[in-house]
């Protein structure tokens, strides 16, 4: 190959180029097929931004029509002043944020140690984690409730994270169980080599390691934080300025009707932060471990 | 090991303790240190007028800021036992989603008696009752709304109706007449649709077939027969009525969809155009104004349907209260809300100011005339004065009944369940499955009265009956013991 | 030391947040209360006895498992087959393909409840066009007929959710060294083979773990089924969580007590399908058949 495109550089080069992308072809179809059921996939979503820019009859009458006749930007101002949103979404995101950061640090340890030491109380731990993993679980909220109340952690948000952060997924931690079960033993053998301890190893080394996890664990709480309702619906029953997004959306539903448009507005601006976050979190999904491993 | 433990040990009731501080800093929610009133709302329709009263309330001398959060109706009752549970009542809710009977709410702290001034009382006081708002010589709430009501009138689209060539000033009053009038608007094009309906929400599909089956001749209420207290849902009426709609939808002449539709969206796609008829309550209107103003001009109305020409009768039991004051208000608020309550939401320019927003007809009738209502909203309300009598109720005759009440348990299927299943087919046999309903419901109530006696209740299968009943009068307190 | 350091905040924060909420329902199972008033009276099991005999029950608790056993193997293997085309550098536009899967997922439910009651509408929706013209005259009303409304719901959830399992299965792609790969190629293995011989083995751990995830998952439907079709038509997609709620706050009469025992039930159900997959996966690594 190096020889030939040395002699004859011109010819070769459009070969080569002619069989590359012979050989992405398949890749090309996929991709059309794939963008033919992005759209079906994606439609809903849509919809969403198309409906906050329309009046409630456009809204029923255009059926799945997504484009408005014309963009009636009010809808936002009614979520944005008289429904609170610009508070709330400070809130929401003060909360998320110090929610992600406990849960992904406390699943990553309690993973870590799961998955690389045999301790007694290990499998207590284990059968506990595992045992509650499927229970359904949304009518426990009045013993959380009574909880809460008798460690005076409501109407604050830092009482909303703490309660948030104990409720998140044990999934995680098993994943970062997983994960780091399988991380080979000569790494941490060479880690303890260079005299590094407990705390070095899983915050220099092993932490680091695990970003794909970390992405998606970030990701989930991510979403089940920005998302949930009760939680934060009874920690702010006193402190209505301490409201999430979440909660603010009820104020679009009356007894008898609902501010659709406006519901779409708050829904499209509630949506964009966590789409943002998708698209910057893409990247460890894509570089992943192999080049945290060389360094 | 040992070792391992204490350490362990130390280390979690630290942790505990930090999270308790953590969470200490923040805490704050008592009434008292509070200058202002909190208030929650199922009626988020009325907010505006809420709104204007709160902030006259505000200016005024002795007055307070509120602090209004309308709710879900859906989710207020949830959010109110997550209240009570953290010690966080507001200072005024309704009720809604709390269908506990009041006594065991008083007797759980969930209200508190009120302490309206004189003349607020005055202008109340014939709308109360015992065992309603009244309970032990103390008031606790006061009506909003006017017992004549029903949630099935027939409401329609006056230009769909027009070009499908009927008159919309003769809207249909009888089974036949509907199902002649809807097909025809089913076959005027444009791919418009006769009717829908809410056929997604079993709960007001029940109250409505109940109101169907007493215009159809039944002589009693939600299946109870009122002069022998027997339940009766497999009764001709509900058979009659609920193969009335059966028959509509198996025709097709029921929009498809709309055995799935909750109210709201049936109303939305209605008022955009895609049907003519939509059976709803007197709250359509107030809707309408306030999400769709442009369909104003085609909004009509008919009275609630009948098997046959003849005169409407329908009963509904007295109206419980709206507002309830939360029995963890700081003497400051519970001042306030009692000034509030009396000064603002019993007169004469509150009734008008709140029939302007059509929701269902005032406790003061005479106040709709004066409003700024649709037409045919005035023209329903007027309907009903006429055609809506006052149902005995068990609770009014005997407060004990009350305490049965809290003993019983639903009963599944339920009415508005045989009704979707029905129309959906899985139901084939309606009157067998309305029989079923009546024995397991009058097993639930024999059940609920034993369990109450054996606690101690005084009360009994008979405070079901009402010998004395007679079609088309007002039930009044007189007639209990007479 | 440090094994119970780095595990003290997840035992506490699940301690207290999980594992004594589950402890307390368990408690209420054995109580007769609404939830509202103070009257708490101990029944015993009195409210399992009555769970037990509700045909409802036993109805939801089969759509539950029928719903687990359908959405979490297509949720499972769809994500992964994405994951794979969207994980190899050679596919195009891969970025922006894995945002438009990800998309259902952060879109609000009330809203997806309404824009699939427009998708399926039987009349005019554009998937009953599609089915009119494969000759199904009438259409189908699917969410509207208790046959297909549970289906319907399967596919619904399945569309909002895969974009979560996609992620799961990127991230564990991603263990996947790619030098690997590269030397598969040199030794002249196919796409087939490389899948089978590198990705399979390498990814088990992540299939129990991925699995466990989208099992927990399907058991949180009440929204979506909620806003689609409340449970109905009769009864037909009514699932555990909706029954549990129908009793919890629905009813008239609220029964916490009565909800939480059908909780109870489904959760000890569930634990010990869990314990028996977890005996068998050991009995097959003793008798030599894994790995």
């Amino acid at each position: 190959m190096t020889s030939i495109a040395r002699t004859a550089p011109d010819s070769a080069r459009q070969r080569s180029r002619a069989s590359r992308l012979l050989r992405r072809l398949p890749w090309w179809i996929a991709a059309l097929l794939l963008a033919g059921g992005c759209f079906l996939w994606i439609y809903p979503f849509l919809w969403t931004i198309g409906a906050s820019l329309k009046t409630a009859p456009e809204i029923f009458s255009d059926g799945l029509d997504v484009i408005p006749k014309s963009p009636v930007w009010v809808n936002y101002g009614r979520a944005w002043n008289d429904a609170h949103f610009g508070e709330y979404l400070r809130n929401t995101v003060i909360v998320t944020v110090a929610t992600v950061i406990i849960v992904v640090v406390r699943s990553a340890m309690a993973g870590y140690v799961l998955g690389r030491y045999r301790f007694r109380g290990r499998r207590v731990v284990l059968v506990v984690l595992v045992a509650t993993l499927l229970v359904p679980t949304g009518y426990t909220i009045i013993p959380v409730v009574d909880i809460a109340q008798r460690l005076h952690l409501l109407n604050s948000l830092t009482g909303m994270v703490i309660a948030l952060s104990g409720g998140a997924h044990v999934a995680l931690t098993l994943l970062y169980m997983g994960y780091f079960r399988r991380i080979p033993t000569e790494l941490f053998e060479s880690a303890q080599l260079d005299g590094a301890g407990f705390l070095t190893t899983f915050f220099r080394i092993m932490l680091p390691l695990a970003t794909p996890v970390t992405a998606s664990a970030t990701l989930l709480t991510f979403l089940n934080t920005w998302n949930a309702f009760f939680l934060p619906l009874v920690f702010t029953f006193s402190r209505p300025d301490l409201r999430t997004v979440s909660v603010g959306m009820l104020a679009f539903s009356g007894e008898y009707s609902t501010d659709w448009p406006g519901m779409a507005a708050g829904a499209a601006i509630s949506l964009a932060p966590v789409i943002i976050l998708f698209f910057v979190l893409q990247r460890y999904f894509v570089e992943g471990i192999a080049g945290a491993v060389k360094n | 090991m040992v070792e391992l433990n204490r350490r362990r040990f130390l280390q979690v009731s630290g942790s505990l303790a930090g999270l308790a501080a953590l969470g200490a800093c923040g805490s704050s929610g008592d009434s008292a240190a509070r200058n202002y009133l909190t208030w929650w709302d199922h009626q988020g329709n009325q907010k505006s007028l809420h709104n204007k009263i709160f902030t006259a309330f505000a200016r005024s001398s002795g007055g307070m800021k509120v602090q209004y959060t309308p709710r879900n109706a859906e989710k207020m009752g949830q959010a109110l036992q997550l209240a009570k549970q953290s010690n966080q009542l507001p200072d005024v809710h309704t009720n809604a989603g709390l269908a506990i009977p009041v006594p065991e709410l008083i007797k759980a702290g969930w209200v508190a008696p009120l302490d309206l001034d004189d003349a607020a009382t005055a202008r109340i006081r014939s709308s109360l009752l015992d065992g309603v708002h009244v309970f032990d010589g103390k008031v606790y709430s006061f009506p909003q709304f006017n017992f004549r009501t029903y949630s099935a009138a027939t409401w329609f689209n006056r230009k769909l109706v027009a070009k499908a060539g009927l008159d919309p000033d003769q809207p249909p009053t009888t089974y036949d007449e509907f199902r002649a009038a809807v097909r025809k608007v089913g076959r005027s094009g444009g791919g418009v649709y006769g009717w829908v309906w809410n056929g997604g929400m079993t709960e007001r599909m029940e109250d409505q077939v109940n109101m169907l089956a007493q215009a159809a001749g039944f002589e009693g209420g939600g299946g109870t027969l009122y002069r022998t207290g027997e339940i009766a849902y497999h009764a001709d009426p509900y058979v009659t009525a609920i193969e009335f709609l059966v028959a509509m939808s198996r025709d097709r002449m029921l929009m498809p969809g709309a055995t799935t539709l909750n109210d709201e969206i049936a109303r939305s796609r209605w008022a955009a155009g895609s049907a003519g008829y939509f059976i709803d309550g007197p709250w359509c209107p107030g809707v309408i104004r306030q999400s769709f103003p442009t369909f104003a001009d085609s909004l009509g109305v008919g009275p609630i349907l009948l098997p046959q020409k003849g005169t409407i009768r329908c009963y509904a039991p007295p109206q419980g209260g709206t507002f309830w004051l939360s029995p963890t208000a700081a003497p400051k608020q519970r001042k306030a809300a009692n000034t509030l309550l009396g000064d603002y939401f019993t007169t004469k320019e509150y009734f008008v100011d709140l029939a302007g927003w059509m929701p269902q007809p005032p406790l003061d009738l005479s106040a709709v005339d004066k409003s700024t209502a649709y037409p045919s909203w005035k023209k329903l309300v007027g309907w009903m004065a006429k055609q809506v009598f006052l149902a005995p109720s068990p609770v009014v005759g005997n407060i004990e009944v009350t305490k049965a009440e809290a003993e019983s348990n639903d009963v599944k299927p339920g009415l508005g369940d045989i009704v979707q299943g029905a129309l959906s087919g899985d139901v084939t046999n309606v009157r067998r499955a309305l029989k079923d309903l009546s024995d397991k419901a009058s097993a639930a109530r024999e059940n609920a009265v034993r369990t109450a006696r054996a606690r101690g209740a005084k009360v009994s299968l008979d405070d079901y009956a009402f010998p004395n009943w007679r079609p088309g009068t007002d039930f009044t307190s007189d007639r209990y013991h007479g | 030391m440090w094994v119970w350091l780095f595990l003290a905040p997840t035992v506490v924060l699940y301690g207290v947040f999980t594992v004594y909420p589950i402890v307390g329902s368990y408690w209420y199972s054995l109580l007769d209360w609404d939830g509202f008033t103070t009257t708490k009276t101990f029944v015993g099991l009195a409210n399992y006895r009555e769970v037990w005999h509700d045909p409802l029950f036993w109805q939801a608790f089969w759509h539950t498992l029928l719903f687990m056993l359908v959405t979490v193997p297509a949720q499972v293997i769809l994500s992964l087959l994405a994951a794979i085309l969207l994980n190899s550098p050679k596919m195009p536009l891969s970025r922006v393909f894995r945002t438009a899967l990800f998309l259902p997922v952060a879109t609000t439910t009330a809203i997806v409840g309404i824009v699939m009651q427009s998708i399926f509408d039987p009349a005019n929706g554009p998937v009953n066009l599609f089915v009119q013209k494969l000759g199904f005259d009438g259409g189908i009303n699917f969410l509207g007929s208790s046959h297909t409304s549970l289906w319907t719901a399967m596919a619904v959830y399945v569309w909002k959710w895969l974009g979560i399992t996609l992620i799961y299965w990127l991230a564990a792609l991603q263990t996947v060294p790619r030098d690997l790969y590269e030397a598969g190629s040199i030794d002249g293995a196919g796409p087939v083979q490389l899948f089978r011989h590198i990705t399979v083995p390498l990814l088990k751990p992540f299939t129990i773990i991925i699995t466990l995830l989208s099992l927990e998952a399907s058991l949180h439907v009440f929204d979506l089924i909620q806003t689609m079709t409340g449970g109905g038509p009769f009864y037909s997609s009514e699932v555990l969580e909706i029954y549990i709620y129908r009793w919890a706050f629905g009813a008239t009469v609220p029964r916490l007590g009565y909800a939480s025992a059908a909780a109870v039930i489904f959760g000890l159900f569930v634990f010990v399908i869990g314990i028996l997959q977890l005996l068998g996966v050991r009995a097959a690594r003793r008798t030599g058949v894994g790995s």
